[in-house]
């Protein structure tokens, strides 16, 4: 195996033998022995880019007048009284291991200002993608508090960052943390062919990563040159973050390995679906399988840049989107993940969260679309010691808005902080060490 | 200031909690690479790792961990030990979670572990077990999940020892020999898209109309690599990609929409104006 002369970084992961315990964990777990026992050990978050339509996944309204209800059907799931849309059906045969949230609702409109909110648990404080006064990512707060082996990440995400009309946005790095707590981003080696790929996301992904392409033989010149690079500890560092990151996964060989998907058995990469989105969550369980703590995937069949991208913004044609590009992908690729890390005995240590930017509006427009909807949609959860077969709160008849449990994304994420052992109410300090708490919600009862 | 302030804690932390347990157990068992974590919620209770950094861990090493008898929890997935090893487990009888997948662990193995009463977890994936092993293990009468998916084990032995053991759920996961990879067929172009030459008689439309969901091939049939740009709703360029000379590109679009053809130094040759069927988009000579 080759080594790496890693500093501090190194320093921190040998001198610590406690890595991999949460620091509030042992805390609480210490002041108290009722304290809920820690079943998670790492995160996958699939996020549906663009706002997923609460009506056409998890909340369908059978009952609503046809403008609202749209033009799909339900179906039963595993759970009685549990009703998810009609092409979820591979999911709905998993609903015993789900936690659906019916009634999460927040006050943005916007795709930017709503990611934020999704994906931090905070209002947006209007800076740029990188700057540190942003809020960390939900994906960077939890990786703060592990500290993995050398040559594995802390957080991963892919399979790119988040653009709108060509406009990165913020709520995806480290915010306040510091970009050493950047989930560093990574592309699938595999899936349907790489098509329509936004520029932006290109140049970021060769810039910062300093990965070639999407092939993995390309990345052999890149070993090489980092193998050269080690030679001399100043140009190893002297990389960056990102381009530090790369070299440790690429260089640390479960991390290596876990990426390779030409090593995965060929059925279980069919039944993830050869697309980006199920090749992405496959690799999201090896990565966490190789001891990576939080991966998170933006989830599409490909491209989910611009207006003809797939992603989940569907303000025109959203039922042959829905139905022919989107709901196939999302309902056979996490369908898949679940199988998969059930029957590996995974899936209690590794909770699932599902995150969007707000549901759609309820009357379908002129366009046959689905506009912006925060005051009520849909999330989930599976795993993680979180109970599944549960649906929490209720929008109303229309799905317009919450009639029961009416709750916010700070709350999903204070949830999801409990599931992996960590106080909600922890106090972080910035790099100017100023106070933060961690997360203003209220963990919701679904243990 | 804020690393050193962590560094100091988590320091601490391992001090502290390594004060209940003699520390050079704890430390023999990280020298063959395990990690020791105090389990949450128990004073003196333990968790014990090896799959991600001690993944040479032999049948021997485990008598390290036999010394720290409070183990609730123990992974040893995908290590070298066999089934020898794990005798060295009989002691452990506050054990709750095993992990022994993909391990070269057989129905030998599992006799050591009918005395572990307190077992709820076992992971046997990807091992050698037979349904043999399962008869075995009707004496673990607190065992909630068990694990057997790429095994031997049958269906007839999963009813089996349901029937000694009503509440354990046996996962047997996917058969994958029932799982046939059928290539889904590439949709193929139906017809050819109009080359429209910069300065040709047909000019196309100055932006694109969002449409439904297509593929063009494009071929770069000239002598020259070109870039492809698409023109969006607002009459921009966006670069979607180079095609080398010779090369062959298949670009998700939807109908309608405007593709621009340049030169590598972004001088327009010419476009394609996408109809609303899979489509043959030839870049002539």
């Amino acid at each position: 195996m080759l080594s790496l002369n890693h500093s501090r970084r190194d320093f921190l992961h040998t001198s610590v033998g406690l890595a991999g315990l949460t620091l509030p964990t042992y805390f609480k777990a210490s002041a108290s022995t009722t304290a809920p026992q820690r079943k998670a050990k790492s995160c996958i978050i699939v996020y549906t880019w663009g706002g997923m339509s609460h009506y056409e996944s998890f909340d369908p309204k059978p009952e609503a007048p046809a403008e609202i209800r749209g033009e799909f059907k339900h179906v039963k799931t595993a759970t009685p009284g549990i009703h998810f849309c009609e092409h979820l059906p591979m999911l709905a045969k998993h609903s015993d291991k789900l936690a659906i949230v019916r009634s999460v609702h927040h006050k943005h409109g916007g795709h930017g200002s709503a990611m934020y909110v999704n994906m931090t648990g905070h209002n947006p404080v209007g800076a740029k993608p990188k700057s540190n006064k942003n809020w960390p990512s939900l994906a960077s707060m939890m990786s703060y508090f592990h500290n993995p082996a050398a040559g594995t990440p802390r957080a991963i995400r892919m399979p790119y960052s988040m653009f709108d009309n060509g406009g990165q946005q913020s709520g995806e790095h480290g915010g306040w943390l510091g970009s050493q707590y950047d989930p560093i981003l990574v592309r699938t080696p595999a899936g349907e062919p790489w098509r329509g790929v936004n520029r932006y996301t290109d140049r970021e992904l060769n810039l910062k990563l300093n990965l070639d392409k999407s092939r993995i033989a390309d990345r052999r010149a890149l070993l090489t040159q980092l193998d050269n690079a080690r030679s001399e500890e100043t140009a190893y560092e002297q990389l960056d973050h990102y381009s530090r990151m790369a070299a440790d996964m690429l260089l640390g060989s479960p991390v290596r390995d876990a990426y390779d998907l030409e090593k995965e058995d060929p059925k279980i990469r069919h039944m993830y679906g050869d697309h980006m989105g199920g090749q992405s969550l496959l690799l999201a369980r090896r990565l966490v399988e190789a001891g990576v703590p939080v991966v998170q995937t933006l989830l599409s069949a490909s491209d989910l840049a611009g207006g003809s991208g797939d992603n989940w913004d569907t303000h025109r044609n959203h039922f042959p989107k829905m139905k022919d590009r989107l709901l196939p992908v999302f309902d056979r690729s996490v369908s898949a993940l679940l199988t998969d890390l059930e029957m590996r005995g995974m899936l209690e240590e590794t909770l699932v969260v599902f995150l969007t930017d707000f549901g759609r509006t309820p009357k379908v427009n002129g366009n046959g679309g689905r506009d912006h909807y925060p005051n009520v949609y849909s999330l989930a959860y599976a795993g993680g010691g979180i109970q599944g077969g549960q649906v929490y709160g209720a929008s109303n008849k229309k799905g317009t808005e919450p009639a029961a449990g009416a709750c916010s994304p700070a709350d999903i994420h204070a949830t999801a902080f409990r599931a992996m052992g960590i106080d909600p109410r922890t106090e972080l300090h910035d790099q100017l060490d100023r106070p933060f708490q961690l997360c203003d919600g209220n963990p919701l009862p679904l243990f | 200031m804020k690393k050193a302030l962590i560094i100091g804690l988590l320091l601490g932390v391992g001090l502290s909690a390594g004060l209940a347990a003699d520390k050079s157990v704890i430390s023999a068992i990280e020298k063959s690479g395990g990690l020791v974590l105090p389990w949450p919620g128990e004073q003196d209770a333990w968790e014990v790792e090896f799959h991600l950094r001690g993944r040479d861990l032999e049948d021997d090493d485990l008598s390290a961990v036999a010394a720290l008898k409070t183990v609730v929890a123990l992974n040893l997935r995908n290590t070298k030990i066999t089934s020898e090893g794990l005798k060295h487990l009989k002691g452990l009888s506050k054990l709750k979670r095993l992990h022994l997948e993909r391990t070269a662990v057989d129905d030998a193995g599992v006799s050591h572990l009918t005395g572990l009463e307190n077992l709820e977890y076992l992971n046997l994936y990807g091992t050698k077990i037979t349904d043999k092993a399962l008869d075995q293990l009707s004496s673990l009468k607190n065992l909630k999940q068990l694990y057997v998916w790429q095994t031997e084990v049958t269906d007839d032995g999963v009813t089996k020892l349901n029937k000694a053991l009503p509440n354990l759920k046996i996962v047997k996961g996917v058969d994958l020999s029932k799982i046939v990879i059928v290539k889904k067929e590439e949709p193929k172009p139906e017809e050819n898209l109009k080359w429209l030459a910069v300065g040709g008689p047909e000019k196309p439309p100055a932006k694109s109309k969002p449409g439904s969901f297509l593929i063009i091939t494009f071929q770069n049939k000239s002598n020259q690599d070109v870039k492809l740009y698409w023109v969006d709703y607002g009459g921009g360029k966006k670069l979607y990609g180079e095609i080398s000379k010779g090369a062959e590109r298949k670009q998700n679009t939807y109908s309608d929409a405007v593709w621009l053809v340049t030169d590598n130094k972004d001088k327009p040759l010419g476009y394609f104006v996408a109809g609303t069927k899979m489509a043959l988009a030839v870049i002539p000579k």
